[in-house]
């Protein structure tokens, strides 16, 4: 299973290669990492989309903000699922994550446990 | 005899005071304008005014009606009324009943300090000056009490004239200084003025008239700023009598005139004497016969309130002169003049006067012998002698007295007449004076809901640049701060997952190495374990402020007050017990379900409750931790409302707040909660601001060490925008 995270944090990337490092041993799991919108999208284009199974993206990023990207990934690849990570857990951002097609909505500190739950059920 | 009929005279004057108000529109006013009102005529001494006298009698009725807090003070108002017409009974009347209805409650309060200064004064009129030196020490001593400094002043300067009419000039000097004294710090020109009037009095007595003098110029300086007509009828007749001790005829005589002028000005002067003294003057020292005689004259149409006595050593006098002058027409005049005199007198004590008529023809004959002799004497003789003065005075009052019966019914028609017509000029002169008072008020009015809404924009301003602060520095602080609780629960794993790859292999190594080895794995786990717990709770109260900042933003709007309440009461017992298991509390709610709804910022309000809920929760939860397992934490809700408040009411029974913290309660930044436990110290001073200024309502604390703490949050109904 592969798994593409978009945090404009550097720190991000350790963070989940830490956490998941068993899953990641055993092969269960490969991640890869973007820091915007921008590169997803780039990612999106040249590395493709059909392998990948899950997208984990941030929402408040400089120049294109996650619900933005949200919005271009459900329009172009419809078929994807994008689970919103975000530090701020209020109302507005979550209405309008799921109104575009959020497939969930999570708020940092990740709660890793349940995070796994989610993506290996 | 005298005294009765004056009576019913004055019983008939006060029935023909205009009562109806329409001008003045007081029975629109709320009963706080009328309290203020009646303040601000004390205040500002305004009963001395004219117009003010007139609505006393309504005002009093509408604050009565309402039932207005400030009743007493318009019953002060009422007797100082009749005590400035020389009534000192009645006065004593009004002020007993404030006497005896502030004793106990308020002894402190100005309306009953008030009460014991004019009781003294109205048994100073009664020549009662042992009494009333009692009320005036009393009224110090509370004035004192109360720091009310006017009340003070008054009372000293009472005390100055209670010691003049006793004669004790020395203690008079000496209160009318501190009287002064006083000044310094209320500057009263009204009453200071009399302390001046009364220190004039004291060295003309002592024969030091250059300083009798000066005071006296003093006082007349004062009134003549304020535009007193009596005090400054007092003054010159000072002036008159120091004028009189250094035989300064043609002064004297220039100051009774002086105060004549302002004698007219205020209706409750009766200048009586002050004419006969000039009628003197002008009869013995100039021998100006004409001037004397008008002065006489007038001193007869000033007779209202003096002694029969009196009236007939001034017809005596006036008689005299006619007769040296050989004046048939003043004589006659004179005649009629007694005559209108005596029968308004009479015509006031009407039922008594009926008693006259049945000896009435008896008289009549009588009359017409006596008049036709002494018209035949009057043109036979050149000088008459004084036994004959009286015989004809004796026959004039005779005449009065028969026509008093023949002519009572038709003169009291014309009275009514006159006093209809006076009246309706004295209402027209009056309006323009009520409406400028009126419109006082309306600007004081306004000058505090500008005040009040200024108070409010500051609270609005504060909770919104607080808001934008916490929102920045915690966006900033969130970001590495999950990063902070993240990466030691990661540790934390990792430090797990190393502890069961050592005891996996446990056998094959050293096995004191492998024990120090795993002390140090274990030592880390547990520091990941304390930085991820620390980190969650710096972001819990990031959280709060993020969630205060959201709130700062907050609409006026229609609220339910129990709904607000209910809610909130869920919110704080979840968000409590989410945070500790173990916590249990009853919630006793009593909710008015007739509760008005009012205009607030629903989120604002929301806040306060939730403040002080979570403090009660806190407080009973403290409580149950040290006190044995009877112990019930409860926390009791209720709603209610009066006419023009909604109040919410929130009490626990936890460990109470004791004294030295309780005043403390509403300062920011201030808490009694261990510190990192989420808590800013800024809960109840924003409550604070937010029901006081931002909602013009009240907060109070009601508390007992050991037992219980209350608070009440009491919101206005009144409609704001």
């Amino acid at each position: 299973m592969k798994i593409l995270v978009v945090d404009d944090e550097q720190d991000v990337r350790r963070l989940f290669e830490q956490r998941f490092r068993r899953e990641r041993r055993k092969g269960e799991i490969a991640i890869d990492f973007v820091f915007s919108g921008r590169e997803a999208l780039e990612y999106l284009r040249h590395a493709g989309h059909s392998e990948l199974s899950l997208i984990l993206s941030d929402i408040n990023m400089p120049q294109m903000s996650g619900l933005v990207l949200l919005q271009q990934i459900r329009e172009s690849y419809p078929e994807l699922k994008v689970i919103m990570l975000t530090a701020y857990g209020d109302e507005n951002n979550r209405q309008k994550a799921f109104e575009l097609g959020a497939a969930d909505y999570l708020t940092k500190p990740i709660d890793f446990k349940s995070l796994k739950e989610k993506i290996f059920n | 005899m005298v005294s009765i009929r004056l009576l019913i005279f004055t019983v008939v004057c006060l029935a023909a005071t205009p009562l109806r108000a329409n001008l003045f529109e007081l029975d629109q006013l709320s009963c706080d304008s009328l309290d203020r009102l009646v303040e601000n005529i004390f205040e500002a001494d305004l009963f001395e005014k004219q117009y003010i006298r007139q609505q006393v009698p309504e005002l009093y009725r509408q604050m009565e009606l309402k039932d207005c807090a400030g009743l007493p003070n318009a019953m002060n108002l009422l007797g100082i009324i009749h005590f400035n017409r020389m009534e000192p009974a009645a006065a004593k009347r009004f002020f007993l009943r404030v006497d005896s209805l502030l004793k106990i409650s308020a002894p402190q309060s100005r309306a009953y300090i008030r009460s014991q200064l004019w009781l003294g004064l109205a048994d100073l009129q009664e020549n009662r000056r042992e009494s009333a030196n009692l009320y005036f020490d009393k009224s110090l001593r509370l004035s004192e009490q109360s720091d009310f400094k006017k009340g003070m002043l008054q009372a000293y300067i009472n005390m100055g004239t209670a010691s003049i009419a006793q004669g004790d000039l020395d203690r008079a000097e000496k209160v009318l200084r501190q009287a002064l004294a006083i000044n310094e710090e209320v500057r009263n020109r009204l009453w200071i003025g009399y302390a001046y009037l009364n220190l004039g009095r004291i060295y003309t007595s002592r024969g030091d008239y250059d300083k009798g003098l000066e005071y006296t110029r003093q006082s007349e300086r004062l009134w003549q700023e304020l535009q007193f007509p009596k005090g400054l009828y007092y003054s010159n007749l000072n002036f008159a009598s120091i004028n009189d001790k250094l035989n300064q005829v043609d002064e004297r005589a220039y100051h009774l005139r002086k105060a004549l002028e302002y004698a007219v000005r205020d209706s409750t002067i009766n200048p009586h004497n002050t004419y006969v003294a000039l009628g003197y003057h002008y009869y013995l020292n100039t021998e100006e016969l004409e001037q004397a005689k008008s002065y006489f004259g007038m001193a007869l149409k000033n007779s209202q309130t003096i002694t029969d006595q009196q009236l007939i050593d001034v017809a005596a006098i006036l008689l005299e002169i006619y007769t040296s002058d050989q004046d048939i027409e003043g004589i006659k005049k004179l005649n009629t003049d007694l005559l209108e005199i005596y029968r308004s007198r009479a015509e006031l004590a009407r039922i008594e006067a009926m008693k006259w008529q049945s000896k009435e023809i008896a008289l009549e004959k009588q009359i017409s012998e006596n008049s036709s002799l002494r018209e035949k004497q009057l043109a036979n003789e050149l000088k008459l002698q004084q036994r004959n003065l009286l015989l004809l005075f004796a026959l004039a009052l005779v005449a009065v007295f028969v026509l008093v019966a023949y002519l009572q019914f038709r003169a009291a028609r014309q009275r009514r007449l006159l006093l209809e017509k006076i009246q309706s000029q004295n209402q027209e002169l009056t309006r323009i004076n009520e409406q400028l008072l009126a419109q006082k008020v309306r600007i004081e009015e306004q000058n505090k809901t500008i005040l009040d809404t200024q108070d409010q924009l500051i609270v609005q301003e504060k909770m919104a640049s607080l808001g934008q602060l916490t929102a920045g520095i915690a966006h900033e602080i969130k970001n590495p701060l999950n990063f902070i609780i993240n990466f030691a629960e990661g540790s934390k794993e990792i430090a797990g997952e190393l502890l069961d790859l050592l005891s996996e292999q446990a056998e094959e190594r050293d096995p004191e190495k492998m024990q120090e080895v795993e002390d140090l794995a274990r030592d880390l786990q547990e520091n990941s374990s304390d930085i991820e717990r620390n980190g969650r709770k710096v972001d819990r109260i990031v959280y709060s402020m993020l969630d205060h900042a959201r709130s700062s933003k907050d609409n006026w709007q229609l609220i339910d007050l129990n709904e607000l309440l209910d809610e909130n009461a869920n919110l704080a017992y979840h968000s409590y017990r989410a945070n500790d298991q173990s916590f249990n509390v009853i919630f006793e709610k009593s909710y008015d379900p007739e509760l008005p709804k009012i205009k607030a910022l629903p989120l604002h309000l929301g806040r306060v409750i939730l403040n002080i809920l979570n403090n009660a929760c806190y407080a009973v939860n403290q409580k149950q931790k040290t006190v044995d397992e009877q112990y019930q934490p409860t926390i009791w809700l209720k709603t209610g409302s009066t006419s023009d408040m909604v109040e919410v009411l929130i009490r626990d029974n936890g460990p109470g707040i004791p004294d030295d913290v309780v005043k403390n309660i509403f300062t920011p930044f201030f808490t009694t909660k261990p510190t990192g436990s989420g808590n800013t110290g800024l809960g109840l001073s924003i409550s604070y601001d937010i029901v006081v200024k931002e909602h013009q309502g009240k907060l109070q604390v009601n508390t007992k060490a050991g037992n219980f703490t209350e608070f009440h949050i009491l919101l206005p109904l009144k409609d704001r925008t």
